[in-house]
């Protein structure tokens, strides 16, 4: 009983929140101010939580709390680490963030089922949450389940064929993702008999009783099961998922899903595999190769992209890869380039994302064409926009240049020059379709007309119109504003402290 | 061979009864046949179980007391076994109420179809 | 109370019973008293049952010797572990079913409450006696009471019902023949009825002829009780066509109570060794048992009757049982006894949701659930639990056993029926999300429809009390078995998996 009295119940307040959130939501569906209430106290109470975790998971070491037992040796449980928090970190600030862009989005379009929507949202970032707090594969498991359940009805919410269509593709890749990992979690229980994450990977005794060729395959097996990730070819889900609403798409793509595919394949590879067992199969180089492929041809995809949205899809399964490659080095300096990405590219991929919809809703455009001088209509937003291309690609004073910084000296440190090379290509290539959009809305004439009259209307910024408007543009210039913070200031959040203390932990103080 | 089928004449003749039983549950189109043919079938089982109760030289399994004293000893291999008796009359009442049940499906197909053969009944749902 | 505790066996049995021949002088009487009766019949079972698992845990194996005669010559119940916890999950799915079945006999059977309820008690009778007794001939006394109450109940359902449940009859009797015939030729070569006794005397006859063919003529007879594949024709019809009250209560317990006859016969009268080494039966079960699946699944994809595809998947669920057993090692034989317990609560969940459609809509094809997660969220509350039970999401108690049949599988190398299992799951996934966008999304509808604030058919109307409360009973219990899984594996099952396994 003592012992049950001295676990630190954090991780299962910060669990508790998204849930008591979700289910008052639920009930207050009919009072639409209420239950956006619900939804910002859950996530700034979370955000709240998590960060009051940090000093302590910094000074101490990491926080346990076993709940149950699942198996034998397997209990529903929570190691909050350092490299969990950095995910867990990201996901409850942004919830805050698009959680007031979502008001000013739903209600700006009007849009059905917000009770639903609102309801999904929490649940979702319940699944996220949980990903990064979980102890053991079959917890991860469970929540992984959570997450991609509970978006399928976010993906699907326009309900038009188009929609419903993306949304069996979506469940039909990520389910089935499910199910391999399900084989692949199986499989290592029956090698070794545990499945909890341990720094230095718990399937090298299994060396000695099955051979290298099952121990490969079954990597893949879990790359297969990190559909999430978006890695090529098992990408496709991703671009067809844009006809989500845009604050679900900012959600899938900076926030929960993806984060949490590339999450998992770094659990995989550093806790579950361990960097020794990983040099002795050769694992880092062919994932490396993998990631490389990606990471060019989703850039060459994107150059050709007319929609907006799905130009930054194609970005997202880069830069997504950019942080497998880095996990794949294996050398610390690499390995914390792939954790601190994790959030820097959030927080930037969601300005792009949260500029996206907030031309969407107050202007009505989704092709990049359309969006001739609208740079000056909504100047704010593009302003973000841009600081968070040039993060993009990689250039201070935007944090995208500490997060390549580190992987370029990650790429000389293990030895693996051509993969700088990889990553120095896909920058120039980024600024190769970065840059279009930018000009198309600074420097180009607006698409509307003159007036007879002789004044020139739409000069003036249409972004304060509605009072509704601000809900969405605050929230994005947050969001640049912080994208700008953790280049200048690495330490906000304690984001680079924890992926430094994780690294060091997984390296052995190299 | 001819001597193995003679002697065993009794099993013999259970099989024809119960393939005889099984065929027309199977092939024959009427639902009367049907359920003429489960009771064949439930019968050559009850046949076949009693006939493993026989002995050579034994008689019937009354004992008999004599006037007020016990039953004496009973030489078990004089009487034919009654196990199986017991056993098939709770096998015949089985067979009795599925029979009373089948019938009662038949009464039923009757009133809705008003014809007794399988394949009209199929082909008039089909339409 | 002591001589309650000590009767318990019997008593779990003898109550339904003579209560259904009570509720038929008491509907003679006043129809009314009739469900009120049978709720307080089933429930005094239910309690009986658990008393009975209480004793089993404190104290071991129960042997009753019903009219005090010894074995082997007088009949026995022997309740163990395996047993008992079936004991327990039927009596409480029961007694769940028979206080749901109000509403839905009020709608469909309206002129025949009292028989209905006399031959339902009858019906749980044959259940529990089948799966309490020791004695093999017994077994078939009360396989062939289920099935009879079971074929009269099946008949008086909607058109086509007794056309399904003639065929029913033939193929049931023919099963329980050839159980007979079974019985018959243990008898022969052994003398003896009792179970235990005969799992002394067999292993002398192993070589015998006359056991195989026994042997195979109980596999066969259990086989097309439990539905397993190819024998399995009966049920899609029957299940489908039967009241919704007669459904929900067969298809959870019929067949999985087929599944613990199988076992027992398999490990219990036979030792483990006969049908895994000796004849190597387990392994022809394994690859039924994956067919099983692999047909199930495909065929349920391609019903548009909601209860016909439950029906699919019942017999895709009857795959993993017998592919579970004939994995033939202690981590599947786990996951297959776990998964009885498991797929009687996941299947009364479903077709209790599929009772309460028919009850609210008048139908139960997959296009009745339109806009369910509106007008009736706490149904669709619970289709959600069995849904997501039957695919196997954690914490539901169907991940759970799936997890070991899986490891069985993994173990045993039997690599046909590991893929099987997991592309199940990805079928029960495409199924039940087929009808989960059939009830969630309703605004393209609303669209279409009218612009109009809410449709008439899609305003809340939720169904009545007596119905939901079984619901969200089972559904609290698929998740209470989940999460205390091993409790009940620790403390029961593993007690109950065969020796020499």
């Amino acid at each position: 009983m003592t012992e049950l009295l001295a676990m630190d119940y954090r991780p299962v307040l910060a669990i508790m929140c998204p849930i008591i959130a979700s289910f008052l939501i639920l009930v207050s569906g009919r009072r639409p101010n209420i239950r956006e209430s619900w939804t910002i106290i859950g996530s700034i109470s979370l955000f709240l939580i998590v960060l009051s975790m940090t000093p302590f998971v910094l000074k101490e070491g990491p926080i346990k709390c076993s709940l149950f037992k699942l198996f034998p040796n397997i209990d529903f449980a929570f190691n909050v680490d350092a490299f969990g928090l950095i995910f867990a970190t990201t996901s409850s600030c942004l919830w805050i963030l698009v959680s007031l862009f979502s008001i000013g989005y739903m209600r700006g379009l009007e849009e059905h089922a917000q009770t639903r929507y609102y309801f999904c949202f929490a649940l979702a970032i319940l699944g996220a949450i949980g990903i990064a707090l979980s102890a053991n594969l079959v917890t991860l498991y469970i929540f992984y389940e959570i997450l991609t359940i509970s978006t399928y009805p976010l993906v699907a919410h326009d309900e038009s064929p188009e929609a419903i269509y993306a949304g069996h593709k979506y469940l039909a890749y990520l389910l089935t993702a499910g199910v391999f990992f399900l084989l692949g979690i199986l499989v290592i229980y029956f090698l070794v008999g545990t499945t909890d994450f341990a720094p230095n990977g718990i399937l090298k005794p299994a060396l000695g009783s099955t051979s290298r060729l099952v121990l490969q395959a079954l990597f893949f097996v879990f790359m297969l099961a990190f559909m999430k990730a978006a890695w090529m070819p098992v990408h496709s889900w991703l671009p067809t998922a844009m006809i989500a609403p845009t604050p679900v798409s900012a959600l899938l793509h900076a926030v929960a899903v993806v984060k949490a595919g590339v999450f998992g394949i770094i659990r995989t590879v550093y806790y579950v595999y361990g960097t020794d067992l990983m040099h002795e199969l050769n694992l880092g180089l062919a994932l490396g190769l993998l990631a490389s492929f990606t990471i060019i041809v989703a850039n060459f995809y994107a150059i050709g992209q007319v929609n907006l949205k799905r130009l930054l899809a194609y970005s997202t399964i880069n830069q997504l890869s950019v942080i497998i490659l880095g996990a794949a080095l294996l050398s610390p300096m690499a390995a914390t380039s792939a954790m601190i990405h994790i959030a820097y590219h959030g927080f930037m991929k969601i300005t792009l994302f949260l500029c996206a919809g907030a031309i969407i809703v107050i202007t009505g455009k989704t092709e990049i064409s359309q969006m001739r001088g609208i740079g000056r209509q909504m100047p704010i937003t593009m302003t973000a926009f841009s600081i968070a291309a040039i993060g993009m690609c990689g250039a201070p004073p935007v944090a995208g240049f500490i997060s390549k910084w580190y992987l370029c000296l990650g790429t000389l440190q293990a030895g693996q020059v051509i993969f700088l090379g990889v990553v120095l290509i896909s920058a120039l290539l980024d600024v190769v379709y970065f840059f279009p959009v930018i000009k198309t809305a600074f420097f180009e004439k607006l698409a509307v007309p003159a007036l007879a009259n002789g004044g020139e209307v739409g000069e003036k910024t249409i972004e304060a119109e509605r009072p509704l408007y601000l809900f969405m543009i605050i929230p994005l210039a947050i969001t640049a504003i912080f994208s700008i913070i953790f280049c200048l200031f690495p330490h906000t959040f304690h984001i680079l402290d924890l992926a430094e203390m994780a690294v060091r932990n997984l390296f052995g103080g190299m | 061979m001819w001597d193995f089928i003679v002697s065993k004449y009794n099993y013999w003749i259970y099989i024809i009864l119960m393939m005889i039983g099984f065929y027309g549950m199977m092939a024959k189109n009427n639902f009367m046949k049907k359920v003429i043919g489960m009771n064949i079938f439930q019968t050559a089982l009850i046949l076949y179980f009693i006939s493993t109760a026989a002995k050579r030289n034994a008689t019937l399994p009354i004992v008999e007391y004599h006037h007020g004293h016990g039953p004496g000893i009973v030489h078990a291999v004089d009487f034919i076994n009654p196990l199986p008796h017991v056993l098939m009359l709770t096998a015949i009442v089985v067979g009795v109420s599925t029979l009373g049940v089948a019938l009662a499906i038949v009464i039923l197909i009757y009133k809705r179809y008003h014809t007794l053969e399988e394949d009209e009944i199929l082909g008039s749902k089909g339409k | 109370m002591e001589k309650i505790i000590s009767n318990s066996p019997a008593l779990i049995v003898v109550i339904p019973l003579i209560s259904a021949f009570l509720t038929l002088g008491i509907g003679v009487l006043k129809k009314k008293f009739c469900y009120p009766f049978a709720v307080i019949a089933l429930s005094l079972s239910v309690f009986s049952s658990v008393v009975t698992l209480n004793t089993i845990i404190k104290t071991g194996t129960i042997h009753y010797h019903l009219g005090g005669w010894d074995p082997p010559w007088g009949i026995e119940y022997v309740v163990d572990y395996l047993n008992g916890l079936i004991l327990v999950a039927i009596a409480i799915i029961g007694l769940m079913i028979v206080i749901f079945s109000k509403e839905t006999v009020k709608m469909e059977l309206p002129e025949r409450i009292p028989f209905f309820y006399t031959i339902f008690l009858l019906e749980v009778t044959g259940l529990l006696g089948i799966v309490v007794t020791g004695d093999m001939f017994n077994l078939y006394v009360f396989l062939e009471i289920a099935s009879l109450a079971g074929y009269a109940l099946i008949a008086i359902g909607e058109d086509g019902a007794p056309l399904a449940s003639f065929r029913y009859v033939i193929m049931g009797t023919i099963g329980a023949c050839f159980y007979l015939l079974g019985v018959g030729y243990l008898y022969i070569m052994t003398g003896s009825l009792n179970m235990a006794d005969l799992t002394q005397i067999l292993p002398n006859f192993y070589h015998s002829k006359v056991i195989m063919v026994a042997f195979v003529f109980f596999v066969v007879g259990v086989a097309i009780k439990m539905a397993l594949f190819p024998l399995h024709t009966w049920l899609p019809d029957a299940y489908t066509r039967a009241p919704s009250a007669v459904s929900a209560l067969l298809a959870p317990l019929m067949t999985k109570v087929g599944v613990y006859v199988m076992i027992r016969i398999l490990f219990t009268v036979f030792r483990p060794e006969f049908p895994i080494k000796m004849l190597h039966a387990t392994d022809i079960m394994a690859w039924f048992g994956t067919f099983a699946i692999l047909f199930g699944g495909i065929m349920a994809l391609s019903q548009t009757d909601f209860k016909r595809m439950l029906c699919y998947i019942i017999v895709a669920e009857i795959g993993y049982m017998v592919g579970g057993i004939g994995m033939a090692n202690a981590l599947a034989i786990k996951g297959a006894i776990f998964h009885i317990i498991n797929d009687m609560f996941m299947a009364a969940c479903l077709f209790l949701v599929a009772g309460i459609v028919m009850h609210e809509t008048g139908g139960h094809d997959i296009s009745d659930f339109t806009g369910i997660f509106r007008k009736m969220p706490f149904t669709a509350a619970i289709f959600m639990v069995g849904a997501l039970a039957v695919i196997g999401v954690p914490p539901t108690c169907g991940f759970f056993s799936k997890w070991y049949l899986l490891l069985g599988g993994i173990e045993a190398k039997h690599w046909g029926f590991v893929m099987a299992l997991l592309l199940c799951t990805l079928m029960n996934v495409a199924l039940f999300f087929r009808v989960i966008d059939k009830g969630l999304y309703v605004h393209a509808l609303e669209h279409k429809l009218e612009h109009a604030s809410e449709p008439k058919e899609l305003q809340f109307h939720e169904a009545p009390l007596s119905m939901l409360i079984p619901g969200f009973i089972i559904a609290i219990a698929i998740f209470l078995i989940g999460i205390f899984n091993q409790a009940i594996l620790k403390n029961i099952i593993e007690l109950a998996i065969p020796s020499g396994l």
